[in-house]
């Protein structure tokens, strides 16, 4: 467990390091942008009332707009699930798999947190912050460790060394 | 057995999802002593790292802190200059609600001594977030930087101390100690030849 924590924090610091500098941006921001035009789509495909502009998302009938900053986009939970698939041992092929549906798991999950927020902030600006600051990033941060739970799951455990038959001679030095 | 590992795992998550609005209903209202501890504990870290000598004053879940800052001394003359920033400390410090919901939610995680050190650590960890975006906030008022006479390394430190303090120590910290404690849950134990 010591190696697989050491590993963890230093691969995870090493992320977040990363995405502050310029080419992590250089994936951020596009990044949110997709984000936010992926849930003015899904808004749309329910009562055509969003729309995107960079990382804002808008409504058309109240004015209402809600931008998507860090911690928003979904990016902090895929660098923790990262850092915890990277860091544990199993077979290469097994962390693309978890990496991938839980990538997708986040972002969906992230998805209706957006949603969900710019609906409520047009209702009411209290249990807006209530579900922004406190309740969704808990529930994303679950999100990431169900999904890392369940990988962990699904690798096929260490067989354990053989014991000695007591029979058996031993081995000449 | 794949099959009741998944369900485990999602029982203990439907467990910690049923009782985390509990446990953040107690937060709530627990408000000012987990603001006051954190707030306290991250007074020294703001005077270190800013140079400067800092008084901490709670107003109910926020905190204040004023830093007075001297430039480097010039003959005759040290300028002197006090700063206020205001952090709002329940973004910070609700992650024990979190982990209050998932260390009764697993079996594995059920001791009470340790549930209590590890809220102890979730009281002062927070610490770390309210010390750094206060840090930040310096750092953005303009007209400071000769007074706090940052380099690139300490701006750049500064900043990604907020970021982890920020977006990922909240909820991370009880995640990983839970982790801790319910580690007979997801340490893989070695198959039976």
């Amino acid at each position: 467990m010591r190696r697989f924590a050491i590993l963890f924090v230093v691969i995870l610091v090493g992320l977040f390091a990363f995405e502050l500098t310029p080419p992590g941006q250089a994936l951020v921001v596009p990044w949110t942008g997709l984000v936010a035009d992926a849930s003015a789509g899904l808004i749309r495909a329910f009562d055509g009332d969003a729309y995107s502009a960079g990382k804002s998302l808008f409504s058309r009938k109240t004015g209402f707009g809600v931008t998507i900053e860090a911690g928003c986009n979904g990016v902090e939970a895929m660098l923790v699930l990262l850092a915890g698939i990277l860091a544990f041992p199993a077979p290469w092929k097994l962390k693309v798999i978890g990496l991938a549906i839980g990538a997708v798991a986040i972002q969906a999950l992230n998805l209706v947190r957006i949603v969900s927020l710019f609906y409520l902030g047009q209702w009411d600006a209290q249990w807006f912050e209530w579900a922004h600051l406190y309740i969704w990033q808990s529930l994303i941060m679950l999100d990431a460790l169900i999904v890392w739970l369940l990988w962990i799951r699904a690798i096929p455990r260490p067989q354990e060394p053989p014991l000695p038959h007591p029979a058996q001679p031993a081995a000449a030095a | 057995m794949r099959d009741l590992a998944r369900r485990q795992v999602f029982l203990v998550a439907g467990r910690a999802l049923l009782m985390l609005p509990i446990f953040l209903a107690a937060w709530y209202f627990a408000g000012t002593p987990l603001t006051w501890v954190p707030g306290v504990a991250a007074t020294p870290i703001v005077r270190v790292i800013s140079g400067g000598s800092v008084a901490m004053q709670q107003q109910g879940r926020d905190i204040h802190y004023t830093v007075k800052l001297e430039a480097p001394y010039r003959p005759g003359v040290t300028p002197r200059v006090a700063a206020d920033v205001e952090v709002g400390a329940a973004k910070f410090t609700y992650g024990i609600a979190l982990f209050l919901a998932l260390a009764l939610a697993a079996r594995e995680s059920r001791d009470s001594v340790a549930i209590l050190i590890c809220s102890v650590l979730l009281v002062v960890l927070p610490a770390l977030g309210i010390a750094f975006d206060a840090l930040k906030q310096l750092g953005a008022t303009p007209g400071l930087q000769p007074f706090l006479g940052w380099g690139i390394g300490t701006r750049e430190g500064v900043a990604l101390g907020y970021q982890v303090g920020t977006l990922l120590l909240p909820t991370l910290g009880p995640v990983a100690l839970w982790l801790v404690l319910a580690r007979r849950l997801w340490l893989p134990e070695p198959a039976a030849q």
